[in-house]
């Protein structure tokens, strides 16, 4: 696959922010319209090696693939693909620009063949623009917490809980149904229940 | 519940409890609806978003920066051990080869079943001193490398067995793991025994053996291998 050939109109183009997608990542920064005109000016300075374009754009194309599978197991194995993938094709000497493009549609391809293969079913996929502007651009801390907790917000209170426990708390399914007061069975039910009420509210799309 | 929806719940909870999520289509009827698949990506967001679990362990950056430099460092060798020379060289000899399998062997298609190994089994090859006795003492494999090959070679009991070092699925020269007598490929983790079978892998579907070479040892303790002549 060719280095894509990503100019600063590329880089610089927006698309609107993925508002119905829970697994983000979202408009690098904020989603306020005032951010969306603060754009990032990508030159055309590059790398000097590889080592270099690997420090940068580790954590960065990590974080865009464990927002896609959630778990840390499949997206280091993701993350490795990436680069893997990246290492011959790719020309050191291309700008930053040019190699976070390349890596955000690698991290495309590599995703999708992913849940072919995992599930046959595109569960989540990549925006190659929006990711290029995460990977050019990523928030200084990670805003996955922030985007969780939104998707809680309305939730009634017990539907909140079982998620909260499950989900950022860590707990396995006997710990919150025992926190909860209620049986296993019935924290399956529940937490099945949350889940879907949440993606009715947000609309969850791929 | 149905069982579409019972084959959502488990796929949720083995994301959430941190577990392999199952690989491999779903079955016919057990395809999770859209409803059911929205809740999975809100279980995928909700995952995410506990506190630090989207920043990569210390170990694993370490671990695949290594794994990158010893890549990089493999890709600007003198073009005789190149991966990619060890493939081209391999491809050219084999088409001058009637009937060499070595095409088939190495690039055989990453979907296809795990195969019995097959030999590159040469024609027109020739022999070639790639090691003595001494160098299998210690009973681990012992890497070669000819004008278009790079192999390994083991004991096997009372003989000699020698494979291909290049792995199956995307080409990555193989390294050797003394401790656990075990041929490793470094993109991918794909573990292969001396003989050449698959003894472990991530992949779906599972990368095949690796090709088998031709060996023999000489009375001066010489071990000779099999290759396609130089082209």
């Amino acid at each position: 696959m060719p280095v894509r050939r990503a100019g600063p109109a590329g880089h610089l183009q927006r698309k609107a922010a993925m508002t119905d997608d829970p697994t983000g990542p979202e408009e690098p920064g904020s989603s306020t319209g005032e951010d969306k005109q603060r754009l990032h000016i990508v030159g055309d300075e590059g790398y000097g090696n590889w080592d270099e374009i690997y420090l940068d754009n580790v954590v960065r194309v990590y974080r865009l693939l464990f927002s896609k599978v959630g778990n840390r197991h499949d997206a280091e194995d993701l993350t490795t693909e990436v680069f893997l993938a990246a290492l011959g094709p790719m020309r050191v000497s291309a700008s930053r620009g040019e190699v976070r493009a390349y890596l955000a549609a690698t991290c495309r391809t590599v995703l999708a063949t992913y849940w072919r293969h995992r599930l046959g079913l595109q569960v989540t996929s990549i925006d190659p623009d929006l990711a290029a502007s995460y990977l050019a651009d990523p928030p200084a801390e990670s805003d996955a917490p922030a985007r969780a907790q939104r998707l809680l917000e309305g939730l009634p209170d017990r539907h909140r809980r079982i998620l909260e426990l499950r989900f950022l708390e860590a707990c396995s399914i006997k710990e919150a149904a025992r926190e909860m007061g209620i049986s296993v069975a019935n924290a399956k039910v529940l937490q099945h229940r949350a889940l879907r009420m949440a993606a009715a509210a947000h609309g969850a799309k791929s | 519940m149905n069982r579409r929806t019972q084959r959502a719940g488990r796929l949720t909870n083995a994301l959430v409890d941190g577990e392999a999520l199952p690989a491999g289509r779903v079955p016919a009827g057990r395809v999770p609806d859209d409803e059911d698949l929205a809740a999975f990506r809100i279980a995928i967001a909700l995952r995410a978003g506990r506190p630090a679990a989207d920043l990569p362990s210390e170990e694993f950056v370490t671990r695949l920066r290594q794994e990158l430099a010893a890549d990089v460092d493999i890709a600007r060798r003198p073009p005789a051990i190149s991966r990619r020379t060890v493939l081209a060289g391999a491809v050219a000899a084999a088409a001058g080869v009637a009937g060499a399998m070595a095409d088939r062997a190495l690039f055989q298609h990453p979907g296809a079943e795990r195969a019995v190994p097959r030999a590159l089994d040469p024609v027109q090859g020739q022999w070639v001193a790639v090691a003595s006795e001494a160098d299998l003492a210690d009973g681990t494999a012992h890497r070669f490398e000819t004008a278009g090959l790079v192999g390994f070679l083991a004991p096997a009991g009372s003989g000699l067995t020698a494979v291909s070092g290049v792995c199956t699925h995307q080409g990555c020269l193989l390294r050797g793991i003394d401790t656990t007598r075990r041929l490793e490929c470094p993109c991918h983790m794909s573990m292969f025994a001396y003989d050449g079978t698959l003894v472990g892998s991530r992949l779906h579907p599972s990368p095949p053996a690796l090709p088998r070479l031709q060996v023999r040892r000489r009375d001066d303790g010489t071990i000779e291998v099999l290759v396609p002549p130089p082209v």
